[in-house]
């Protein structure tokens, strides 16, 4: 044959292969492109979720609150199906088909996560009821929000990261969080337990004989630093003031005009945060700036739907009883009088003299006995170890999965049998060796202790056992039959965003992109929250008036930081997004103005808190630490190093503590209904 | 089977092999390259009024010209999804501003251009959603080719297309 026919054969035989190999090549491309373009857009509506809920939950003021919290939630996951469907680009009427691809969307918080999910809605039994009752009208039938048994799409119930533990006659549940606080609540024989506050080791608290009026005489020691009432005029916040409560005090109510910052308006008022509140407190002839002498004086006041309202609000135990105050003033020096950080101690103090049994320590602390049941309940829970820990009917966890090693592979993670959780005071840190020869150990509250490590076990397990389950179900309720839905393997990265903040996981799922069908998860860490305060959220400022958190500005920082010294003043914050902004509305125009406070002036520094107030101290220069190795994971350790330096570096200790305690005990809390009776308990009758 | 028929049979193989076939994977290439600078610009168009709340004739043109120097003529689409004022909740707590609850109604290229061309800006408030969607509009040298070949496409489809869109997240002022 002809050279020429040899190569048409050729062509012919291999122009068609290679034809089928392109297109074949081609579509795995395609796949591969669908994926990560499905993963872009499940990322951004996820991302456009989150930025949601950061805004409602930052502009509200009652985004503590839990129903309020519901509702920002619900917002969020609202945005993120009208996002997904803009993406997908079928906006309108996106989200019942969308709906049928996201088995979960799961937005975890401070102590436990929602699931918005379908769900079938059982209704309680009088409701029911009257559904069946012929006497009942039709149209009263109908106007039930929710019918029997009806498939629902919304947030199913909060579920808390927390674990029960049968060891004998104890049975308890307790509930952990991204932090070291803890609830535990149970039995021990006839016994209720329910107590709660941070896990914190060298901890003491000067209970005194209770002094009506005088908080100065209690104080509180932690890793050898004192913490004291903060009442010393330094816990200011530099806030805008409008609307009726400005004409109440100054007598007029007038629109800035465009000179928005105009020292006329912002008041530098002392404050103090309750339950996720900031109230504050006016002062005598806070007016100086206008002509006309203030109207009003002796206010509380807080921020309610960006409107500045007086209130009230009386503390449920009066610190300054007796000495002879009306009760507005009153109400003034219990916002003054910033016992926060106390109170996040001395609850401290007391939930470790219960878990060790330390009964002079909490009987101190309480006035009350700690002895029989009590007392053998506290020490039982505090000798609990990992093996005691129980699904939710009962059985050992670990036990479980050590006789059937087949069926719980992925539990390998849950720790061993007879590790002790409540170590106050653990192993040798090997990353910190004191000067003296002593080895310094791990206490309870430092990232590596055996608790934290049993905490962040119980966070997953809660989630991965409720989500798979979740997910699984969602199979009954998709109109897509052929795809099975199952819970992905998270990686170890996405765990690591959850445990440190609150966050939003999404799952998309079941969708055709050619090759193969379509699964992808994405989360997304909420950094601007209210919800939780990190051992770095605490905020310092350098004397270039740039605010770092603890972290950037300690231990990572490129240069050496320098205290500012000129303001005077030091400062610590959860997060600038936290706050909440006041509106102000021109009552001829009807136009609407929202104001944010800012961050930055000449004076006081304007975050979320100040702490102490410090003159004429030259000895700021805070040097990277060159004597000890940092560990850069473990701020507690890292603060507590300046124990010893002089009383300037001291102090930097101080504040931080005192402010990490502050901003902790003034977060929104469920469990919070007694804490502002504690610190004087007893004396309230 | 003469042996002129074979060669020509080789030649006209030849010429496909060797111009058509690297001509069409060029061009696909180029509209590759095409489509990823669309696409960057949109995203930026798009991320850039969601930073700021607002679309001025500036930015505006900017991008048309920035996704025109691929050499191709696009169809530009926006559509903002504006938050209703009115409360979409009965609620003890009635805001206006909360992103997610409310009701939105859509406001499209058309009505935006509009007030671009009278007031040079267009501002959207925080919790808007915009989408921004570019598709070319004049046949492509892979287009043409394809068509000539296989002509598995109408007149009207597109192979460079590039869309995106999310919340806005600041009130923007004029």
């Amino acid at each position: 044959m002809k050279i020429q026919a040899l190569a048409i054969i050729a062509i012919m035989l291999l122009l068609p292969m290679t034809l089928i190999l392109s297109a074949y090549v081609k579509n795995q491309a395609k796949t591969l492109d669908y994926q990560v373009s499905y993963d872009t857009k499940l990322q951004n509506a996820t991302y456009d979720a989150l930025k949601a809920f950061q805004l409602n939950a930052s502009n509200s003021d009652t985004s503590d609150i839990a129903n309020s919290k519901l509702r920002d939630v619900k917002a969020g996951a609202n945005t993120f199906f009208n996002a997904l469907a803009s993406a997908f680009n079928m906006p309108g009427f996106g989200k019942e088909e969308l709906q049928n691809y996201v088995p979960a969307v799961v937005f975890t918080m401070y102590d436990g996560y929602y699931i918005y999910g379908p769900f079938q809605n059982v209704l309680t039994n009088d409701v029911a009821e009257k559904l069946e009752d012929p006497s009942v009208s039709l149209d009263k039938k109908q106007s039930f929000k929710y019918k029997a048994a009806e498939d629902l799409e919304d947030l199913k119930p909060y579920i808390y990261y927390s674990c029960r533990y049968i060891k004998g006659d104890l049975d308890v549940v307790i509930t952990y969080a991204l932090d070291n606080y803890i609830v535990i609540q149970g039995r021990y024989r006839d016994t209720t337990i329910d107590i709660d506050g941070y896990l914190l080791n060298r901890v003491e608290y000067n209970s005194p004989e209770i002094n009506k009026g005088n908080v100065n005489t209690v104080s509180a020691k932690y890793r050898g630093i004192d913490i004291k009432c903060e009442n010393d005029n330094s816990l200011k916040e530099k806030v805008y003031l409008t609307g009726e409560i400005l004409e109440a005090l100054t007598g007029s109510r007038d629109w800035p005009g465009d000179n928005t910052y105009n020292s006329k308006y912002f008041q530098d008022l002392r404050c103090r945060k309750i339950n996720g509140v900031r109230y504050y407190a006016t002062e005598l002839g806070m007016n100086k700036t206008t002509e006309s002498f203030p109207k009003q004086q002796n206010l509380v006041l807080t921020l309610l739907n960006g409107e500045w309202i007086a209130t009230n609000y009386v503390s449920t135990t009066r610190q300054t009883e007796g000495l002879g105050l009306d009760s507005n003033q009153q109400s003034i020096n219990d916002v003054k009088n910033n016992i926060n950080a106390l109170e996040y101690y001395k609850k401290a103090a007391r939930l470790k003299a219960f878990l060790t049994g330390d009964a002079s320590c909490y009987s101190a602390l309480y006035g009350t006995e700690f002895t029989g049941d009590l007392k053998d309940a506290g020490i039982k829970i505090g000798e609990l170890t990992v093996g005691d820990a129980c699904t939710l009917d009962g059985k050992h966890i670990v036990a479980e999965r050590d006789s059937h090693p087949d069926e719980y592979k992925n539990l390998e993670y849950f720790g061993t049998e007879n590790e002790k959780i409540f170590e106050f005071t653990g192993k040798d840190d090997p990353e910190n060796t004191s000067t003296n020869g002593e080895n310094k150990k791990i206490d309870i509250e430092e990232p590596q202790s055996s608790f934290n490590e049993h905490r962040l076990n119980v966070i997953r397990y809660s989630i991965e056992s409720n989500l798979s389950t979740a997910i699984n179900n969602f199979n009954s309720y998709s109109n897509s039959s052929t795809y099975d839905f199952q819970m992905p393997r998270l990686k170890d990265t996405d765990w690591e965003k959850i445990y440190n903040n609150i966050s939003i996981i999404s799952f998309m799922q079941g969708l055709s992109i050619g090759g193969k069908i379509y699964s992808g998860y994405s989360v997304i860490p909420n950094n601007n929250n209210k919800e939780v305060v990190t051992e770095d959220s605490i905020v310092f400022v350098c004397d270039d008036k740039v605010y770092n958190t603890t972290s950037k500005y300690f231990v990572n920082g490129t240069t050496n930081p320098v205290l500012d010294n000129n303001i005077s003043s030091r400062l610590t914050a959860v997060s600038k997004n936290t706050v909440s902004r006041a509106s102000s509305e021109n009552l001829e125009t009807g136009e609407v103005r929202y104001f944010y406070r800012y961050p930055k002036d000449n004076g006081w520094y304007d975050y979320d808190s100040i702490v102490t107030s410090l003159n004429n101290n030259s000895d700021y220069s805070m040097q990277k630490s060159s004597t000890k190795t940092i560990n850069y994971n473990n701020l507690y350790d890292y603060m507590e190093g300046f124990k010893d330096e002089l009383t300037n570096k001291k102090l930097i200790a101080t504040n931080y503590f005192t402010a990490l305690g502050r901003e902790r005990q003034g977060m929104y809390r469920v469990h919070n209904n007694g804490v502002f009776k504690t610190l004087y308990e007893g004396d309230n009758e | 089977m003469s042996d002129t028929f074979v060669t020509v049979i080789a030649l006209f193989l030849a010429a496909i092999l060797m111009f058509i076939f690297p001509l069409m994977s060029m061009s696909d290439r180029t509209d590759d390259v095409s489509q990823l600078a669309v696409k960057t610009a949109t995203t930026e168009f798009v991320d850039d009024i969601r930073s700021t709340g607002k679309i001025t004739s500036d930015k505006y043109s900017k991008y048309v010209e920035t996704i025109g120097t691929t050499g191709n003529s696009y169809n530009v689409d926006m559509e903002v999804k504006v938050l209703d004022e009115n409360p979409g909740k009965k609620a003890s707590q009635v805001e206006t501003t909360k992103i997610g609850e409310n009701v939105y109604y859509s406001v499209y290229t058309n009505q935006i251009m509009d007030a671009l061309k009278t007031d040079e800006i267009y501002t959207l408030k925080e919790g808007d959603f915009i989408t921004v969607s570019a598709k070319n509009t004049n046949t492509t040298l892979s287009q043409q080719l394809k068509n000539f070949f296989y002509t598995i496409m109408g007149d009207d489809t597109y192979t460079i297309a590039a869309e995106h869109g999310g919340v806005v997240t600041a009130t923007g002022n004029k």
